[in-house]
């Protein structure tokens, strides 16, 4: 069972609609149960936020990349973006909060503890780092990345079938 | 006939139940905004501070809720924190039959309280 989706969009919020529905269409057309599509699609919506609102806002044409790879194990979803600047805080957040899930033997705990940090912050909405640790936990997937030489991060989530 | 009063933002369809002992906030559709804090902020506020004077219960009904991104939930979990730390009832009420909603908003029940001004329920 080896299957590919492929899609870039430019980095507008109003496009990832078409990109749930894309990946929808997709998973289900794999013969996903109703539970992993919603996992994987929430994953996918996620990591494609992250990159719009974090990414370089410059960029106008199809600078989101995203990607489903079905795999006989596993189906690795990929999101990439142009950052804006390998020295940007919000990469160095992005490197610390994944450190931080990693921390956890179990994502269960990692999301009790966000959601007891998030209730006691005064966070400005995205800023919370909580759609990581929902991937982790309720998407049940290992979360990595990677920047390449030519600024683009590559953030990328493993759902174990 | 209970009073009820309608917000929209995008695919986001809020409804406001008004009854004798209760404040119900239905949520339909699905969550998708970039911030949804914006829009639902205003909403949340303005019911908590009428359940303070009304000392009408407040229930949060994500029952037929769809989806949501993990920015929605913050409102949610701001609005928990400060009722279990103050005064007030909120009850959240979501759908025990969606993995997603007992995984995202089941787990929520770390801020219950022992005397039940703040129950998660799944129904």
């Amino acid at each position: 069972m080896l299957s590919d989706f492929n899609l870039s969009i430019p980095a507008k919020w109003e496009k990832l609609d078409s990109v749930r529905d894309k990946a929808e269409a997709f998973l289900y057309k794999n013969e996903f149960n109703k539970e992993q599509v919603y996992a994987m699609v929430m994953t996918t919506s996620e990591l494609a936020e992250n990159a719009i609102k974090y990414g370089d806002s410059d960029c106008t044409d199809a600078c989101v990349q995203i990607s489903l790879s079905v795999r006989t194990k596993e189906v690795i979803i990929e999101v990439k973006n142009k950052i804006k600047d390998i020295n940007d805080s919000d990469l160095k957040k992005l490197d610390e909060d994944i450190q931080w899930i990693r921390g956890f033997q179990s994502h269960y705990e990692a999301y009790l503890e966000k959601i007891k940090h998030v209730s006691g912050k005064s966070l400005e909405d995205g800023e919370s780092g909580l759609g990581l640790v929902r991937i982790a936990y309720e998407g049940q997937c290992i979360l990595d990345f990677y920047i390449n030489e030519n600024d683009i991060l590559a953030m990328s989530a493993v759902y174990k079938l | 006939m209970n009073e009820m009063e309608t917000y929209e933002e995008g695919d986001l369809k809020i409804q406001i139940d008004r009854s004798d002992f209760l404040l119900r906030m239905i949520w339909l559709g699905k969550c998708t905004l970039k911030e949804p804090s914006k829009f639902l902020d205003p909403i949340i506020n303005e019911l908590y501070v009428e359940s303070q004077k009304s000392a009408k219960k407040l229930l949060f009904d994500f029952t037929n809720f769809t989806f949501m991104n993990s920015s929605a939930i913050i409102p949610i979990i701001k609005t928990l924190k400060t009722i279990r730390e103050g005064r007030g009832v909120v009850h959240v009420h979501y759908n025990k039959e969606e993995k997603w909603q007992r995984t995202l908003i089941g787990e929520l029940r770390v801020f219950q309280t022992d005397d039940s001004r703040i129950q998660i329920k799944g129904v």
